[in-house]
């Protein structure tokens, strides 16, 4: 995974590099070069929201299964006094 | 329910009297379906696993914790799941469909679910609760992925169904519901989160 990991930012990398710090010559139009130059910022930011976005969602509606917890104390008694027989 | 079973205890000397109890539920129903496999002291869990296996007779075997915050009814479904789609393993999630818990407060849920995550973006195991240990295993399988598997606690549920992906085996996912101990207390300190990301990276960097 770290290999994929690695492989995949190099390219990412390099391929930003290449067209955000290409020699005059070779430039992009300047509007797309002042948005490319700080988009890995953008983008770390963004997981970063989407990380915390995700971890609320799942952790609100993290299910409490207040059902099964008073089930269980039902089949406990159930089992004990099936054993105690 | 129709299914033939045995029932394997693994008792590494538990001080609450576990193994007396063990010996009178053996009593009841018999030696051929409650086999007692003690052990001296406490060696741990993935030995446990090994130990119960040379034990194990039949061609399917499910894991769980024996104190209850695995309840026994959720086995129908693994088997019927297991049926439905010839899986290899089966595991219990408490984080999909109505799977979830109870007794977590929100502290334990919160770490719960961020080290989900991340284990989630960093591995993309295919599976969505990789620590829990509810699970029904094919035997053949069960035994190729202790011999391949090397850490402990935490990671080494990890470290099974992400070893189990990269051999290839199919994974179906049942959600179960997990009532924290209702005897005994459980501890998530801080050790513990510390070994669970070391083990994670180290999983990140090998798999």
């Amino acid at each position: 995974k770290l290999g994929q990991w690695l492989c995949g930012l190099a390219l990412l990398g390099s391929a930003w590099a290449a067209l955000a710090l290409a020699p005059p010559g070779l430039q992009l139009p300047a509007p797309y070069r002042q948005a490319l130059l700080p988009l890995p910022v953008y983008l770390l930011v963004a997981f970063g929201c989407y990380s915390l976005a995700t971890v609320g969602y799942r952790l609100a509606t993290f299910n409490d299964c207040e059902e099964a917890a008073a089930e269980l104390q039902e089949h406990i008694s159930a089992a004990r006094a099936d054993l105690r027989r | 329910s129709g299914n033939s079973f045995e029932i394997i205890i693994i008792d590494d000397g538990s001080p609450d009297g576990t193994q007396e109890i063990a010996e009178q539920l053996e009593k009841i129903y018999g030696s051929d379906k409650i086999l007692l496999r003690p052990r001296a002291r406490k060696l741990g869990l993935g030995t446990a696993y090994i130990h119960g296996m040379k034990h194990a007779t039949g061609n399917f075997i499910v894991i769980m914790d024996a104190d209850l915050s695995h309840h026994p009814k959720f086995i129908p479904e693994f088997i019927r799941k297991q049926k439905e789609g010839n899986f290899d393993i089966v595991s219990g999630t408490r984080y999909k469909g109505n799977g979830g818990v109870y007794g977590w407060d929100l502290k334990r849920k919160l770490i719960s679910r961020g080290a989900n995550f991340i284990t989630q973006v960093l591995l993309r195991p295919g599976a969505s609760d990789l620590t829990g240990s509810f699970r029904l295993y094919r035997k053949e399988v069960l035994q190729k992925l202790m011999e391949k598997c090397v850490s402990k606690g935490y990671v080494f549920q990890m470290e099974m169904i992400v070893r189990a992906r990269q051999l290839g085996y199919t994974i179906g996912e049942v959600p179960i519901s997990f009532v924290d101990r209702v005897y005994g207390e459980s501890k998530l300190g801080g050790n513990e989160i510390v070994s669970f990301l070391k083990g994670l990276l180290t999983l990140f960097a090998t798999t």
